[in-house]
């Protein structure tokens, strides 16, 4: 199990003294330690991880965002709404779904049980931003997500007639190959009495 | 003659008294052995017409079916109706041939051959408009590739139906063909030219050990009876999926349950009505007035008054039920055929093929050949009109919810179909092939059922003897209008009783065109029922 | 019988495969264990691929069957083969969809356009179109209409020579190299989504895919076109050509397996969310076609009732 945390800091970031880490931990049924590093940058404080997981019965990733810091007390880190997001590798681009956020303790963590609903490497995102909307502190982590939600909309459509259809074409099928065979035999036969010519040539 | 006679005698078995039939051998043979002054320039007309279709359709091909008016919102039209229309013509042949042979009416039997040619002919070009109907028909040979083939698709199966009927028409028109090729045979013996010899080796091919024994013949009624009851219900398939072809889908107008009864009731309307125009162009040309009545007409003009009834009927209920549904879609198309832009063409049939037929015969006056004829030709072509009404106003319907009533996206009479000279000729070819292939098909076989007639002729006269003797009745007199020139042969069916059916009888074998108007019952109703002994003169 | 659902005995068989024996490539440390719950959902939600297809598929064969064999039995026995086939096999893992958020849309036609040019289509071939509408209390909003992709297309099981087929990711195509221009696929279409090489289509230079029912540039004469939700760019990441020059960002690329959307302007979502969110619809639901496009409409809006103006 590999996960990483990264910690990204932005200049504003790094004045706020804001850190923040991403943990995760996963998955179905167990509780998976996850243990990530997170390094900080510049002059952003020290980052703790902790790996954490849920007895969730569907496939959970725990997202855990951690803010931390030199510069900011606990009053500070508390009540701070985390935003989580994951890469959507699918797309060109890689766009962003937000998957919801999170409020932080008064420890600096924010939690997020994120129910995926599509395997393989995943980079998730938390970030927050400040009441303008700017970004104030980001950080990114990958996971290896290996169980998913089954899909709620794609079940196909069928019909109840389908299986019934295949018979009545059976049916008319045979009919019809029995009409060529009835004609075709009709047609010789008569042509057999009738027109093989050897005696009365003209 | 008398070796012809005999050699005739040889062929009609022991079991049939043999008389000299020389006169109906002959009219039934003319056609083959003589050609008429009008012949040439008429084929070389027809030829041209179909000609000019082919070109037509050689442009079509070069530069797509948009040549054809056709669009994205009226994506099937002209040819669909023609496809339909066409192949339903052909069931004339099954009515006439089939239904009436099944059902014992022996007046059938010298309208046979006519009909059965009709059907021949008309359905083979049916067929063809699925050429022009085809985006590409380059790939037609996909429909008989197996490995393509989709099973649930009704246009497959609308192929597949078609096919088998057109082998059943044929089968239907051969067996019965088969006692006459060696009369054909002995008429073409000696005679020089490239057809001539032509007509022998096919004669020969066809038919040419007949010889008219009772084994043969065993087998032959057999024969001839399987394929009759075989080929109704296979007519009924064919147009039945051909309208699934439209019923398979979502549209107002198209989804129908009604939509097969539909279909195979117009097609057997719109056959008989071709039936008749074909017995009365050939009693004209070919000089059948002899052996093809003008009670003959009036008979095929109750079956066809009674099917153009519920023909009526059913667009009635059609048209009632939809529009009083007030489902939007459904009555919008209702009011844009009956009130809306397709008004036009709905009440031509309506009064073409819906109203005049029934007055033409509910009048006496009326109720005569030329009357059967006019309402025939009137119903031929009005029942290709309905065809279109049929097929182009849903499929120009638009189904993202636009108020047709109110307009919507369609813009002309047609909604947005446009005809141009494209398929307006190729339609004129079609029309033009059936008489020309009728003509070049009547250069080679005996227009008329001779042995049928002759065994029919045989029978009549059999009954008729017992009546004269049992009865001693002389003959009722028949009014001069019902029964014009005409000896009473074919006039009645054998399963009535014979001492209410025939009027004593005329010098059989021996009927002659402008004859002493003898004969036996005329039409008196729907298959003149056996209600009227002694001729049955008075109604 | 339209818009029935069934669960058929197949359904069960086919789960069994899917969710219990998942293919996810199992990763280190991350044990994945599938509890009774789950399993029931995963029933419910797990596709059985029958339907007109698995008909059409059977059809198909069993005339493969008549033809070599000429008999019942072969073309029996070679339809059960095929829905075997049809129901042990995984399904693909993009199901694609489409939302229109119609309370965005201005009605610009932009979608239109980047369609016909990027495909080459004479202007009447709006594979993606763009209806005005006029809503219960007369406001005019638009509506666009691609292909809807339907589940149970009713296009595909016509064609007499199987022309139409439905990808495994959903997505129902033509294959114009076998197309015989009979249209009866343009009559079943209840969205008139299906158009017409009338005539000689637009030249196309050369395209980054070779002409395919992925990507049929340039058009071929004499065949059906439609909308192909641009399937050969969309293994790449790419959003088709309408979603992507959307300046509303009305049109979403939505993938139903892994539940979730993009407009062309970036916006993610949370497909299932929101659709529920936004009380999404599809157009002729009643039809039982199962569309995978979704509307989101605007207040006082009804696609099924509302007339079209234009």
């Amino acid at each position: 199990m590999r996960a990483v945390a990264r910690m990204v800091g932005t200049r504003r970031m790094r004045s706020l003294g804001l850190a923040l880490a991403v943990i995760l931990g996963g998955t179905a049924g167990a509780v998976v330690p996850l243990a990530t590093a997170a390094g900080a940058s510049g002059s952003s404080p020290s980052m703790t991880l902790r790996a954490t997981g849920t007895q969730a019965r569907v496939p959970s990733v725990v997202l855990v965002a951690r803010l931390g810091g030199r510069a900011s007390s606990p009053a500070t880190q508390a009540g701070v709404s985390v935003t989580f997001s994951v890469g959507v590798d699918e797309f060109a681009g890689r766009p962003r779904l937000l998957l919801g956020s999170g409020t932080t303790d008064a420890a600096g963590v924010a939690r997020f049980v994120y129910h995926p609903t599509w395997t393989g490497r995943q980079d998730f995102v938390a970030s927050v931003t400040d009441a303008t909307g700017t970004l104030v502190a980001q950080a990114t982590t990958t996971f290896v997500v290996t169980a998913a939600v089954p899909p709620t909309l794609s079940a196909e459509a069928t019909r109840p007639d389908g299986t019934l259809g295949r018979y009545v074409v059976g049916v008319l099928l045979a009919i019809l190959v029995l009409l060529w065979i009835v004609l075709v035999t009709v047609l010789v036969r008569v042509h057999r009495v009738a027109g093989r010519q050897p005696r009365q040539a003209a | 003659m008398s070796d012809q006679q005999a050699s005739d005698a040889a062929r009609t078995g022991s079991d049939v008294p043999v008389r000299p039939r020389e006169n109906l051998r002959t009219v039934a043979m003319r056609p083959v052995l003589e050609t008429p002054r009008w012949w040439w320039p008429a084929v070389s007309v027809l030829g041209a017409i179909v000609v000019l279709g082919i070109v037509a359709w050689a442009v079509q091909v070069a530069d797509g079916l948009g040549v054809a008016g056709y669009n994205d919102q009226a994506f099937w039209a002209i040819y669909e109706a023609n496809l339909v229309a066409f192949i339903g013509v052909s069931y004339g042949g099954a009515v006439v041939s089939a239904i009436l042979r099944i059902t014992k009416a022996g007046w059938r039997a010298p309208l046979t051959r006519i009909a059965e040619a009709t059907a021949l002919v008309t359905l083979p070009v049916g067929m063809l408009f699925i050429v022009p109907h085809l985006g590409s028909p380059q790939r037609i040979w996909e429909l008989v590739w197996p490995p393509y083939w989709n099973l649930s698709s009704p246009i497959l199966w609308d192929f597949f139906a078609v096919s088998t009927y057109l082998l059943a028409t044929i089968v239907f028109f051969y067996l019965p063909l088969v006692p006459d090729l060696p009369i054909a045979a002995a008429r073409v013996q000696g005679r020089e030219g490239v057809r001539m010899r032509a007509c022998r080796v096919l004669y020969r091919a066809l038919g040419g050990s007949w010889e008219g024994r009772a084994s043969q013949r065993r087998l032959l009624e057999g024969a001839i009876g399987l394929v009759a009851i075989m080929i109704i219900p296979m007519a009924v398939s064919v147009h039945s999926v051909l309208s699934f072809a439209f019923a398979s889908s979502s549209r107002a107008g198209y989804l129908e349950t009604i939509l097969p009864v539909y279909f195979v009731v117009a097609a057997l309307y719109s056959g008989i009505a071709l039936v008749v125009v074909a017995i009365a162009a050939a009693r004209r040309l070919f000089h059948l007035e002899a052996y093809i009545h003008p009670r003959h007409f009036v008979r095929l003009g109750f079956i066809l008054v009674a099917l153009g009834a519920v023909y009526l009927y059913l667009t009635f209920t059609e048209y009632l039920v939809d529009g009083y549904s007030g489902t939007a879609d459904l009555a919008a198309w209702v009011h844009q055929v009956v009130v809306g832009r397709y008004w036009i063409p709905f009440w031509f049939y309506f009064l073409a093929a819906g109203v005049v037929p029934l007055v033409l015969m509910a009048v006496r006056r009326t109720r005569t050949m030329a009357g059967v004829v006019a309402g025939s030709s009137l119903v031929v072509v009005a029942m290709w009109v309905k065809r279109l009404v049929i097929v182009i106003p849903p499929a120009t319907e638009p189904l993202v919810r636009s108020p047709l009533a109110a307009g919507g996206v369609l813009a002309g009479d047609w909604g947005t179909y446009r005809f141009t000279w494209v398929p307006i000729s190729i339609t004129l070819a079609a029309t033009a092939a059936i008489p020309l292939l009728l003509l070049v098909l009547f250069r080679f076989v005996p227009i008329l059922p001779v042995t049928e007639m002759e065994e029919m002729e045989t029978y009549e006269e059999e009954i008729a003897e017992a009546v004269e003797i049992t009865a001693g009745v002389p003959a009722p007199g028949i009014p001069a209008s019902l029964a014009r020139g005409a000896p009473g042969a074919y006039v009645n069916r054998p399963l009535g009783p014979p001492a209410s059916a025939f009027a004593p009888a005329p010098p059989l074998g021996h009927p002659a065109p402008g004859g002493p108007p003898l004969g036996g019952p005329i039409a008196g109703g729907p298959l003149d029922g056996p209600a009227t002994p002694f001729g049955g003169g008075q109604r | 019988m339209r818009g029935r659902r069934a669960t058929t005995g197949r359904s069960t068989h086919q789960l069994g495969a899917s969710a219990g024996a998942p293919d996810v490539p199992a990763a280190e440390g991350a044990p994945t264990s599938v509890t009774p719950d789950e399993a029931d959902r995963a029933e419910r939600s797990t596709p059985v691929a029958i339907g007109r297809r698995g008909f059409l598929q059977g059809a198909a064969i069993g005339g493969l069957g008549l033809a070599a064999l000429g008999v019942l039995g072969g073309s029996l026995e070679a339809a059960a083969s095929s829905t075997s086939a049809s129901s042990t096999a995984t399904k693909a893992a993009r199901q694609w969809a489409m939302v229109i958020d119609l309370r965005l849309c201005n009605g610009c036609k932009q979608c239109t356009v980047a369609c016909q040019t990027a495909h080459y289509l004479h202007p009447d071939q709006t594979w993606i179109d763009v209806f005005t509408m006029r809503d219960t209390a007369g406001q005019a909003y638009y509506m666009p209409r691609p292909c809807m992709m339907c589940e149970d297309p009713p296009c595909v099981p016509v064609c007499p020579v199987s022309a139409n087929f439905r990808t495994e990711e959903g997505l129902t195509l033509v294959d114009q190299s076998r197309c015989i221009g009979t249209r009866i696929c343009m009559n079943a279409c209840p969205y008139q989504a299906r158009y017409f090489n009338w005539t000689t289509p637009e030249p196309a230079p050369r395209q980054p895919f070779p002409q395919e029912p992925a990507w049929p540039v340039p058009q071929v004469k004499g065949t059906v076109g439609k909308c192909i939700s641009c399937a050969a760019m969309l293994p790449s990441g790419k959003v088709p050509e309408c979603v992507a020059d959307c300046p509303m960002g009305v049109l979403y690329l939505g993938d139903l397996a892994s539940d979730v959307a993009v407009n062309g302007m970036g916006t993610t979502v949370v497909l299932s969310k929101f659709l529920a969110d936004n009380d999404a619809v599809k157009f002729k639901e009643s039809y039982g076609t199962h569309p995978r496009v979704y509307y989101i409409l605007g207040h006082g809006q009804d696609l099924e009732s509302d007339a079209e103006t234009s």
